[in-house]
């Protein structure tokens, strides 16, 4: 499978758009360009790239970030935690726990004349 | 027939003045009359369609009782919507041919409501464009002008409706594409909260944002579809969650009296079309007439929304599409000497040039040294967005927008500069952003074409712009226009 992930060519990725620079981003997506749409992209992606700038001047507050999204799932069932049995209370949940060895006791099997 | 709202066409199959099979013989005709004109369709099998009509004839002669309302009425769907009735191709020739093994879950939610599944609809290529001029089927025309592109992705469908080749689609939106097409055909289009509809079966484009949809004449049309095509459905998709309430008609003829609209002023004050301006302005005072109030609201970080979005949506289909490489499905090149340069041919010959140009984008925006800068910052811009709409909701309990700066434009007009074609959706993206649910609805005419207007709601709050939205239809003819040619 073709990904974006190919380390070799990662770390070799060029800061600035030309036609060097598509072929290079094309062979780590798995395409291969003429040179007529080489030229083409080089052109569009570098005005693209102004997208990914403009971001730079963006202020984001790491405070703030962790505040957001508080979305509410009220359809959701309550999330309640229920405490583990302990080998005090197990005799109310398991009839079969024999608290003097720990061990469970196997249910007696009824013979059908019984 | 082709001119009655889906309620009506449900009315009549209910008391049989019609039959399902005589519903879709009258669309098949219409498709075989009118689809040259507009291109919107691009599969369609008369006799699977004329069966499974049959099929719920039959069963509604036995006993129609159990039948749901939508059961006998006809549903076109988009290409990137997995069915094994029809090829699912994305508009693509990477996927020429190819036939799911499996139905996505809002197919099988339809059909399991006895709806006739009824072809596939024309798209962008993956999704990818506002025009429908990158399909690998030729461009979609708009049937209010056939110079004019219908919108995208989801503009087949939004064609389909408007020239009444179907009484409903299904459209997918990750950046606006139920709503720009939409707005651009003049019919009504929801994209519910990101999670409501499964995603399974749902071709991927940007998995955090993609999110299917009904699009028809109405938003009561609109709110039985969603009844039928939202579930919980855990076992395939981990981002479907579960809702208190599946039945989204229940509300719709509640007063809206006292609602408190939102008019943010990022968006009403840099008004670059007149004609859009007047059409809002109307759209408000119809609303005013029933008794909501307006507030005037600020979203100041909705500017950044074209970098964010055109960072994550390109990261997300780079990697996505990664696995169409002519290995397992889908078209493979005969022109290669070993693997590796299969895939390379495969990719390069399959591909048309707007998704190279975002897988490009993508790899680029994600490679070594640059994923901080970009795909991180745009996730944090992208929480930015989401904080100014929970800011809102303190405030108001929807928010109006046009959902487009201009009416639909003419087919090539925007096809050599991407950026202009991107920022068509700047009224639209915030909204895919934020994970909200939205719905576009027509609300007048500007340049003889349609305008939509969005309704935005807090998540999870379908039912609440669906209210409002039928509220306003029920007082004005807009979503009931049909184009001359159409008619």
């Amino acid at each position: 499978m073709i990904g974006a992930t190919d380390l070799n060519h990662r770390l070799n990725m060029p800061k600035s758009i030309d036609n060097e620079a598509v072929d290079l981003i094309a062979k780590s997506s798995g395409l291969a360009f003429t040179a007529d749409e080489n030229a083409s992209l080089t052109s569009s992606l570098g005005n693209m790239i102004e997208l990914f700038i403009n971001m730079d001047n963006i202020e984001v507050c790491p405070t703030k970030q962790s505040d957001f999204n508080k979305t509410t799932y009220e359809c959701l069932r309550d999330n309640t935690e229920a405490c583990a049995p302990t080998p005090k209370n197990l005799n109310s949940t398991y009839p079969h726990y024999d608290q003097n060895t720990g061990f469970f006791t196997v249910p007696k099997v009824l013979k059908s004349e019984d | 027939m082709h001119t009655k709202t889906l309620k009506a066409l449900s009315e009549l199959l209910k008391d049989r003045t019609i039959s399902s099979r005589e519903l879709t013989q009258h669309y098949l005709d219409r498709i075989d009359q009118n689809n040259d004109l507009i291109n919107a369709v691009v599969h369609i099998d008369h006799k699977s369609c004329l069966q499974a009509a049959d099929a719920v004839d039959q069963r509604r002669a036995v006993d129609g009782s159990n039948l749901s309302d939508l059961a006998g009425i006809p549903l076109m769907n988009k290409d990137i919507f997995c069915t094994t009735t029809e090829p699912t191709t994305c508009a693509s020739k990477a996927l020429q041919g190819y036939i799911s093994p499996f139905d996505a879950t809002i197919i099988k939610n339809c059909r399991d409501a006895g709806m006739v599944m009824f072809g596939k609809c024309n798209m962008d290529e993956f999704a990818m464009g506002g025009s429908n001029e990158n399909s690998f089927y030729g461009p979609t025309k708009n049937p209010w002008n056939l110079s004019h592109v219908p919108g995208g992705s989801s503009g087949g469908s939004a064609a389909a409706v408007a020239a009444r080749l179907t009484p409903a689609v299904t459209g997918t939106d990750t950046g606006g594409s139920i709503r720009q097409p939409s707005a651009f055909c003049g019919i009504t289009g929801i994209k519910p909260s990101y999670g409501v509809i499964s995603r399974y079966g749902v071709v991927a484009f940007a998995s955090s944002l993609d999110q299917a949809g009904p699009m028809a004449c109405s938003a009561e049309d609109c709110a039985m579809l969603l009844s039928q095509m939202a579930s919980y459905d855990p076992s395939h998709d981990m981002t479907s969650v579960r809702q208190a309430d599946y039945d989204y008609t229940s509300n719709l003829n509640d007063s809206i009296r006292g609602l408190r609209v939102g008019l943010p002023k990022e968006y009403f004050d840099h008004f670059s079309d007149a004609g859009i301006e007047k059409c809002m302005q109307a759209a408000i005072d119809e609303l005013k007439k029933l008794g909501v109030e307006c507030v005037e609201i600020s979203l100041p970080d909705v500017k950044h929304c074209i970098s964010a979005y055109y960072t994550i949506a390109p990261c997300e289909a780079s990697s996505n599409l990664a696995r169409f490489d002519g290995n397992i499905y889908g078209y493979r090149s005969p022109n290669s000497r070993d693997i590796n340069s299969m895939y390379s041919a495969s990719r390069s010959e399959a591909f048309g040039n707007e998704v190279k140009r975002r897988i490009v984008m993508g790899t680029y925006a994600l490679s070594s040294g640059y994923s901080n800068d970009y795909y991180s910052k745009a996730q944090n811009i992208r929480n930015l967005i989401r904080h100014d709409f929970d800011e809102a909701w303190q405030k108001v309990d929807v928010i109006l927008a046009p959902t487009t700066p201009s009416v639909a434009f003419k087919i090539d007009q925007f096809c050599n500069d991407p950026i202009k074609m991107y920022q068509q959706d700047v009224f639209t993206i915030p909204v895919n952003l934020a994970e909200l649910p939205a719905l576009s609805m027509p609300v007048g005419f500007a340049h003889q074409m349609p305008v939509g207007m969005q309704i935005i709601g807090p998540k999870w709050q379908e039912k609440r712009i669906l209210n409002c939205a039928h509220q306003f239809q029920t007082i004005t003819d807009w979503h009931l226009r049909i184009p001359e040619q159409f008619a």
